[in-house]
């Protein structure tokens, strides 16, 4: 099962990888047209005092097949279990475990900062994940962001590995179930996925139900935000496209751990 | 003056007073952990043991273990906490010298679970000096399990398969703290304990008595808390008898 999992993944990124090489020979030989093969120039800058991020998009009707899905997915499935689990489950206790499972995916951080020759990086990183570890009751607590400790996480991963060596997004890619990338970050998802501790429980459903656990457990941190989203987007699928882009550039910029707003936050911001 | 005199007895009054003890973890500084007395503490430590127990002579039992605590101040000088180790323990003696064996014959187990909860109580005395009452209870989670290997007619061969079972052990101390310069804490006083055991084997060897339990009631200990950097602390704690055990924790407090 796991074993058709991963060459499901690969035939889907092989796929979508030779669609993007493929899809401007389909046209003529000029440079393809914005509006048709490739959706560019979509800037997420407000104020226009930055290079604009752009992302190429020429799986737009999939993904917006895609994006239906993930959109029903969440209205139907996720939102009502992590409701439910909110309910039941006090607040403290899912940041605790939130902190947790961050705390576990040490490996991709500290590995992809080494990547990045990033040694201060990877040197706070194996502080944070030392002190949490040991004095954070295994990461369900973070002295380590204290602020008399102050030592904020480096968010690396393999896409933003790939990024500093120089490669772009590519395109937008809207997986099912996994929810917006790119081509870059997914190549990047996969490396992560060796480096990420739970990948390694077996038997297979075992992972997949702790990975499931730990997403509907974030998914109650943040109802709301996707709604928000969603109500101020004249085209829901074009905003979620732009906040996934600058999202990624934000965590390249090492703004640090992006932690779950608190219900107090959440409340005031309302 | 009469703060060295008075520290220096606390420091002598346990060594004097000392017999056998049977301590699972140290009982920590009557003050507790948690900043101002309220709120989390965490720490990490290291415990070594080295205490007699009874069976059918007196059994020396050694360990070391590495453990984890976590405890929580209330109001009024009241902390609890909570603690759990990994670690060896090997107890000499459940089986005597003999011809026919060719291992030790101590009884070693590895990868034994510690698990303990504690209350502590303070009352300053004055802004340096306060007592204070400590309560812990400790269980060990799983056995210890050993083979006791010889020769019997010219084969190698396990004879026995010995273990020691549902170990537990409460103990109370009362305890003298003193606040010295540079944030440095001292604490003294006198303890009690009781702790069980069950020691099995099989096949069964004749005369060994099964139930061990504490050789001696009461004792005393000693420590003290230096400040580290940050809210880090480092406290050590000893307990003398004939024998000494002694540990050591990082203490982080929120």
């Amino acid at each position: 099962m796991r074993k058709s999992v991963h060459t499901l993944i690969f035939i889907l990124t092989a796929w979508t990888l030779s669609v993007g090489i493929l899809a401007p020979a389909y046209g003529s030989s000029e440079m393809p047209s914005p509006e048709k093969d490739i959706k560019v120039n979509e800037t997420v800058d407000e104020y226009g005092d930055e290079e604009p991020i752009t992302i190429y998009d020429p799986l737009e009707p999939f993904n917006r097949v895609m994006f239906e899905f993930n959109d029903k997915l969440y209205f139907w499935v996720v939102k009502p279990v992590a409701q439910g689990y909110g309910e039941v489950m006090p607040e403290p206790v899912r940041a605790g475990v939130n902190r947790f499972f961050h705390n576990l995916s040490f490996p991709v951080r500290f590995i992809n900062c080494l990547l990045q020759a990033n040694f201060k990086g990877a040197l706070t990183e194996l502080g944070r994940f030392s002190i949490n570890t040991i004095w954070g009751i295994g990461g369900i607590l973070d002295p380590a962001g204290n602020e008399d400790i102050n030592l904020t996480p480096y968010e690396e991963d393999f896409g933003r590995t790939l990024a500093s060596y120089g490669i772009g997004h590519g395109f937008f890619i809207m997986w099912p179930i996994f929810g917006p990338s790119s081509l870059r970050d997914t190549f990047g998802s996969l490396g992560d996925h060796f480096l990420q501790p739970v990948s390694y429980i077996r038997p297979w459903y075992t992972e997949t139900a702790i990975k499931g656990y730990d997403k509907i457990n974030d998914a109650s941190l943040r109802i709301g935000d996707y709604e928000s989203l969603k109500e101020a987007a004249i085209d829901a699928y074009v905003a979620v496209r732009n906040a996934y882009i600058q999202h990624r550039e934000k965590r390249g910029g090492r703004t640090g751990f992006i932690a779950p707003p608190t219900k107090q936050k959440r409340e005031s911001d309302k | 003056m009469k703060k060295i005199i008075l520290w220096a007895l606390l420091i002598l009054i346990p060594f004097v007073a000392a017999e056998n003890l049977c301590a699972q973890g140290m009982l920590g500084r009557p003050q507790g952990y948690s900043r101002d007395g309220k709120g989390l503490y965490t720490a990490a430590g290291f415990l070594s043991i080295r205490h007699i127990l009874d069976g059918d002579r007196p059994y020396l039992i050694t360990g070391e273990i590495i453990y984890s605590e976590a405890g929580y101040g209330m109001s009024a000088g009241f902390e609890i906490y909570g603690r759990i180790g990994f670690g060896k323990k090997v107890i000499s003696g459940p089986l005597g010298p003999a011809d026919y064996l060719i291992s030790s014959t101590d009884l070693r187990g590895d990868d034994r679970i510690l698990t303990a909860a504690g209350l502590r109580w303070s009352h300053p005395i004055n802004p340096s000096l306060r007592v204070g009452l400590s309560l812990q209870g400790s269980y060990y989670l799983n056995d210890g399990t050993d083979e006791v290997l010889g020769v019997r007619k010219d084969f190698k061969r396990t004879l026995y398969e010995m273990k020691i079972k549902r170990e537990w052990s409460i103990e109370g101390g009362m305890g003298i703290q003193i606040d010295l310069p540079k944030g440095l804490k001292a604490y003294a006083g006198p303890y009690v304990n009781y702790g069980e055991g069950k020691i099995t084997s099989q096949p069964p060897i004749y005369g060994l008595k099964e139930k061990i339990k504490s050789h001696h009631l009461i004792g005393a200990y000693g420590g003290f808390t230096l400040p580290l950097v940050k809210r880090f602390a480092l406290t050590s704690e000893g307990w003398y008898t004939d024998t000494f055990s002694w540990s050591c924790m990082i203490t982080y407090t929120y």
